[in-house]
């Protein structure tokens, strides 16, 4: 265990200064754009207030970036991977590890934009164009817009299951790339696998998308991510001679 | 002891090592010497079973695994540190992975180098980086310690009162592979001295014996590697205007 959390550690200390970077900047923005034209212009539902501030926009370009930050370090003056390859713990073990790591990074990433999406309702709620009433703010969320309705993740079983669903595959698509990168690779599977995370948030699985879609919907994305993470334990293990054994 | 038997590697069409055979020692401080190309870094590799090979490793008579690879460490001129982390945690890693990592060697190392603790491996020079990289080697608390080319862009100063710390730091037990070219400035360090090229040992002998025998260990390489004293001579001879 000491030796899962001490990989931990390492990746943690690789990316972490980065990722709150990108949380900050994405908070940092949000917050400036919602005051500007969500704020102080004449618009009465939070809904609108939030497209027009450019919200989504700014969650795509910092998840994006997000997708960057953890997983774009090569090891600049440095093959890493010899360390890692030498340890007790298999290349494997610790590209497991790193992919949990990431799992956990985008599920922060996620919160982080919920409580900005609550912290933007309730300044929306004391602004002098506010008129809808909390109930209007709630409908917002829950029924008019996917980009509010996919952040409210408690609302049914399916859509639960459907976040899960995008943060493990940008999890995968970030370990993908990461592990590419230190094997010389290009992770043009990565980059495929972080749109369709990306695609599959947006998409409206409920209510409103047709129920005959939603089986295939879910194979092709268990497919693809489970080819990717097939590739990436391969590659991990590429070039080693060395037996695996399991973790002590 | 480690034993190496026929082994050979291959890139595509290319040997790079041609059924070599060697065996390591305890308490042995071997120089691997050969030109670019020699195959001298792919022998480490393969010992650390970072390239697939044909041919047999063993160490104690046992295939390296991840049971016993602990046992070796590896410095390299092309790094294998974290560059995004400092040198305590570095440590840190090291403590949780390696059960015998030598803190105390580590802490005297990084004063000796004078190296910051807290400053990210990327945040230093490339000298600090390479010394950063040996420590690292030689703290792990392995028997058998491989360094491949460590003292690139290191200063003599910084070489040559290192090689002194180095023959006093290392136990009896411990073995150093150390593959370098700066053959002259580690003669006094190694015991023995491994001569590769094109894939193959083309010498392998002790210090002692060249003693013995009065003879020097640069003179044994020249010979060894048929070096032709008069190259440079024939070269200006045919650049200069009587040679056209």
């Amino acid at each position: 265990m000491k030796k899962i959390i001490s990989t931990i550690e390492v990746f943690a200390g690789l990316t972490i200064k980065r990722m709150f970077v990108v949380l900050g900047s994405m908070a940092a923005l949000e917050l400036i754009l919602f005051w500007i034209f969500g704020l102080s212009r004449q618009v009465y539902t939070f809904e609108n207030a939030v497209i027009r501030s450019f919200i989504p926009v700014v969650f795509c370009a910092a998840y994006l970036a997000m997708y960057w930050a953890l997983a774009w370090f090569s090891g600049r003056n440095s093959t890493y991977r010899y360390t890692l390859q030498r340890l007790t713990l298999s290349e494997r073990s610790a590209t497991a590890v790193q992919t949990v790591y990431y799992a956990l990074c985008f599920l922060l990433f996620l919160l982080t934009q919920v409580v900005l999406t609550v912290l933007m309702a309730k300044l929306f709620e004391g602004g002098k164009y506010f008129s809808e009433g909390a109930q209007g703010i709630f409908i917002d969320m829950r029924y008019n817009t996917y980009f509010l309705y996919n952040l409210v993740p408690l609302w049914t079983g399916v859509q639960r299951v459907k976040s899960l669903l995008c943060i493990i595959l940008a999890a995968i698509a970030a370990a993908h790339m990461n592990v590419s990168v230190r094997r010389g690779y290009t992770p043009v599977i990565s980059f495929i696998l972080a749109a369709a995370a990306a695609m599959l948030w947006a998409m409206p699985i409920v209510p409103h998308m047709d129920p005959e879609l939603v089986i295939p919907l879910f194979i092709f994305v268990i497919l693809i991510p489970a080819g990717t993470l097939y590739m990436t334990y391969s590659r991990a293990n590429k070039g080693s001679n060395v037996e695996d054994i399991p973790w002590d | 002891m480690i034993q190496i038997k026929n082994l050979t590697k291959k890139y595509g069409s290319t040997v790079a090592l041609d059924r070599l055979d060697l065996e390591i020692h305890p308490g042995e401080i071997i120089g691997l010497f050969g030109p670019n190309g020699a195959g001298k870094t792919t022998l480490i590799k393969s010992i650390f079973g970072f390239v697939n090979y044909q041919g047999s490793i063993t160490l104690d008579g046992e295939p390296i695994t991840r049971k016993n690879i602990a046992r070796m460490s590896f410095g390299t001129c092309e790094h294998s540190f974290f560059p995004g982390i400092n040198a305590n945690d570095h440590a840190e890693f090291y403590r949780d992975h390696f059960q015998s990592f030598d803190e105390r060697r580590f802490a005297v190392l990084m004063d000796f180098f004078d190296l910051p603790r807290n400053k990210k491996i990327k945040h230093m020079s490339t000298g600090q980086q390479n010394q950063f990289e040996v420590i690292m080697a030689l703290s792990q608390g392995s028997d058998y310690i491989f360094l491949d080319e460590p003292f690139a862009g290191n200063d003599i100063f910084n070489r040559e009162d290192f090689y002194k710390v180095l023959l006093g730091m290392l136990g009896p037990d411990e073995t150093l592979l150390l593959s370098t070219h700066l053959i002259e400035e580690v003669s006094g360090l190694v015991s023995r001295a491994v001569l590769l090229d094109k894939g193959k040992i083309i010498g392998d002998k002790q210090i002692a014996e060249l003693d013995s025998e009065n003879a020097g260990l640069i003179d044994y390489i020249k010979d060894a590697y048929s070096y032709k004293a008069d190259r440079v001579f024939q070269a200006l001879e045919q650049l200069s205007p009587e040679g056209e």
